[in-house]
């Protein structure tokens, strides 16, 4: 209904409009039906074959291109067929130079169409493979060319990436917060008094903590060594360093330091060590623990068996994990005593560019030299820095 | 003076196959030589026609050659190696774009026939279109003169006796609702499904028939009818298939209603058969269906299906309204009738210089 009909059709769709408002109303259907049917997607999967099996067609095409071919001649009777097939069979035998002649013509247009076909079918595959066979090996150029950049742009990078790590290690060696001396481990202190050297030995630390004005005693199984100690004027006692930790008032040191100490201990004074130390520092106190580091193996053929006193090696991760879980927070750890360049394998130096395999080759050697000297020849001591919370935020001071 | 015929594909009882007969018929009783002359022949149209190539033999500047064009073919090459005059007559194609993810075959074919008729543009004496909507798209593909020419439908044939055996089963039981088409995404079957759901939920009894081939577009069928079994309303469709013409008389004797949600349409002749066989339509009103079913249906612009389907109740339950829809059709009837159209065909001739 369009034109002059136009609004009865308006009147009928308004109608059909109630209509519908009233089915809802009656509950024939609900709303989420209506938007159910009318959203359900058609799923269905692209037909793509064009219908025809090119290499059957041209096969069946070259059996069946002559019309006076031998056919079989055969009957589905079981009586009749025995007179008939011999007949037929005779009859196709004194007819088919007949019908050989009379098709003559659409015979040899048969097969010269079949042939025509076949050759031109040929043709065009050989068109086409000439063609993917030229695009595959323009293609193949371009491979080349672009790994050849690749390679170029990646040695390029592996070499940018190197000159960072050295100027990093520079800038580090110059204003890093490592500490090279124990002096650096003044600043961690921050000035909080009274500090307890525990494990003091010959009273080294204890000399620096003095010449920095900062009240401090320490405390070593080494009778001798406290009494060197108390010799040069430090204040140092003989004693058992965890039973002295015990006896002292609960948060009433400003900081501890222990320094190549640990790794002496047995396993339950290690963490009675870490308990009380977190027990006796004041909130914001800092306890600061020095040890081997087992992660440069170097260590274990110089410097860790020296001292027969020397127990075990402690992984830096479980001296975090000791400090973590004894309420220190934060935690940090600081790498000391770098193996001087001159005791580590020496990279190959590459003067200039002689081929993307050897560059490739000598790259992957200083690459494997870094990797090892990193693990035999890294920093030959850590320390763990732990501060207690001082309960208005866990901010390490300034 | 010969007004010959083209055309890629001769077929036996389709539409395009029926017109270029009656077109002969019509120019023969005009006192012209006319052939039909075709790529591909149905066996029963053999005696009817010639191979393309030999039009070649007739071709002379005076004569008109008249390309029935639907589908892209050799044909438009060979067309632009001739002298004579020559007027396309456009059927449409569907815009490729319907078929895109549902058969790359025939995504393919219509846009090299798309693709085909644009570059025939500039080189026809005329270019007629079964509806105006196919006139504008040959317009817009620059095409001039242009005009209008419906197709031809034979309404003498729609008075042969249905077949009895579907007339029999549809006699009784629910209404039917039928669709005539081949199966193909334009078509919009799955709102056809999508309305007979709503229709069901009020008539239970109803049925839905389909009638039309799925030759190539079986995924798609397949598609629609998982759709029927979510839904739900699967045991109320009858997929029917390819049918002959007295088994479809008898669907269109059997439907109560024709319902179309097609989305695109040159000209729909189901229109016109509903107009002949006294069925009221509700359709979509996309393409050419609204100037091909005029006032003879309910059309509707926005695809609400409970809307759609209260159409379709509204016509199942008012008879008047349904009287009065299929009384407007046979009125109708007339713009597509033989003397209308001859008098079309005859200004066109005229219009390019033929004489009478």
């Amino acid at each position: 209904m369009t034109a002059d009909r136009r609004e009865d059709a308006g009147e009928l769709l308004a109608r059909a409009k109630e209509r519908v408002d009233g089915r809802l109303a009656a509950g024939v259907y609900t709303r989420d039906q209506v938007e159910r049917v009318s959203g359900l997607a058609l799923v269905l999967k692209e037909k793509r074959d064009f219908g025809i099996d090119v290499d059957e067609g041209v096969a069946w095409l070259h059996a069946n291109w002559d019309p006076t071919r031998s056919v079989e001649i055969t009957s589905h009777r079981p009586l009749v067929g025995k007179v008939v097939v011999p007949a037929k069979k005779l009859m196709w035998r004194l007819l088919r130079p007949l019908a050989k002649l009379m098709l003559l013509k659409q015979t040899e247009f048969n097969g010269h169409a079949t042939h025509l076909l076949t050759v031109a079918l040929n043709d065009l595959r050989d068109r086409m493979d000439d063609r993917v066979e030229q695009r595959l090996d323009t293609l193949l150029v371009s491979h080349h060319q672009l790994q050849h950049e690749h390679d170029l742009l990646a040695g390029r990078c592996r070499e940018l990436r190197r000159e960072r790590a050295r100027r990093e290690d520079r800038q580090r060696g110059a204003d890093a917060p490592v500490p090279e001396s124990p002096r650096d481990y003044l600043a961690y202190l921050g000035g909080r008094q009274p500090v307890l050297d525990a494990g003091c030995g010959e009273g080294y630390f204890l000399e620096t903590l003095r010449a920095a004005g900062i009240t401090a005693w320490g405390v070593d199984a080494d009778a001798g060594a406290a009494a060197r100690c108390r010799s040069r004027g430090l204040d140092a006692r003989q004693g058992d360093m965890v039973a002295h930790l015990d006896s002292l008032p609960e948060a009433s040191l400003g900081g501890i330091v222990s320094l190549q100490v640990v790794e002496r201990l047995s396993t339950d004074d290690l963490n009675r060590f870490f308990a009380l130390a977190h027990r006796k520092l004041a909130p914001g106190g800092c306890l600061l623990v020095e040890t081997v580091n087992p992660t440069c193996l170097c260590t274990f053929a110089d410097t860790f068996y020296l001292d027969l006193a020397r127990t075990r090696p402690i992984h830096p991760e479980s001296l975090r994990f000791l400090a973590e879980s004894g309420g220190f927070s934060p935690v940090e750890l600081l790498w000391r005593s770098p193996v001087p360049p001159e005791s580590k394998l020496r990279q190959v130096d590459i003067f200039h560019r002689v081929g993307t395999f050897e560059d490739a080759f000598l790259n992957t050697v200083n690459d494997n030299f870094n990797r090892l000297n990193e693990l035999i020849w890294g920093y030959r001591d850590y320390a763990v820095v732990a501060w207690k919370p001082d309960g208005r935020g866990e901010t390490k001071p300034a | 003076m010969r007004i010959d015929q083209i055309l890629p594909n001769f077929s036996y009882g389709d539409a395009i196959g029926n017109d270029t007969l009656a077109r002969r018929d019509t120019f023969r009783r005009w006192g012209f030589d006319s052939d039909v002359f075709a790529q591909y022949v149905h066996e029963k149209m053999v005696a009817e026609s010639r191979f393309y190539d030999d039009y070649r033999r007739f071709d002379a500047p005076g004569n008109v050659l008249v390309y029935h064009f639907s589908i892209g073919s050799s044909i438009s090459a060979f067309l632009a190696t001739l002298a004579c005059r020559k007027v396309v007559q456009y059927h449409n194609i569907t815009p490729a774009a319907f078929f895109r993810g549902v058969n790359r075959r025939a995504a393919w074919e219509c846009d090299r026939g798309r693709r085909e008729l644009a570059s025939l543009a500039g080189r026809t004496a005329l270019a007629l279109g079964d509806s105006e909507y196919n006139r504008r798209e040959l317009e817009e593909l620059g095409f001039s003169p242009t005009g209008v020419l419906p197709i031809f439908v034979d309404f003498d044939a729609y008075r042969a006796a249905p077949d009895r055996e579907v007339l029999r089963r549809y006699a009784w039981g629910g209404p039917v609702i039928l669709h005539v088409s081949r199966m193909a995404p334009n078509k919009r079957i799955e709102d056809l499904v999508r309305t007979f759901y709503f229709v069901r939920r009020v008539r239970p009894d109803s049925r839905l028939v389909l009638v039309g081939t799925e030759v190539n577009m079986e995924n798609y069928g397949a598609a629609v009818r998982r759709l029927a079994d979510e839904l739900g309303v699967a045991d109320g469709i009858v997929f029917a298939g390819h049918v002959t013409f007295p088994q479809l008389l008898a669907y269109y004797r059997s439907a109560a209603v024709y319902l179309s949600m097609s989305e695109h349409e040159g000209f729909c002749v189901p229109m016109v058969e509903c107009m002949a066989m006294g069925v009221p339509v509700v359709a979509h009103d996309a393409g050419a269906v609204g100037e091909t079913i005029g006032d003879a249906g309910i059309l509707f612009v926005a695809k609400d299906h409970p809307k759609v389907a209260e159409l379709v109740l509204m016509l199942l339950e008012d008879k008047s309204l349904a009287a009065s829809l299929v009384d407007s059709g046979r009125r109708r009837l007339e713009c597509f009738g033989v003397a209308r159209r001859e008098e079309a065909l005859r200004n066109h001739l005229q219009s390019l210089g033929v004489a009478f």
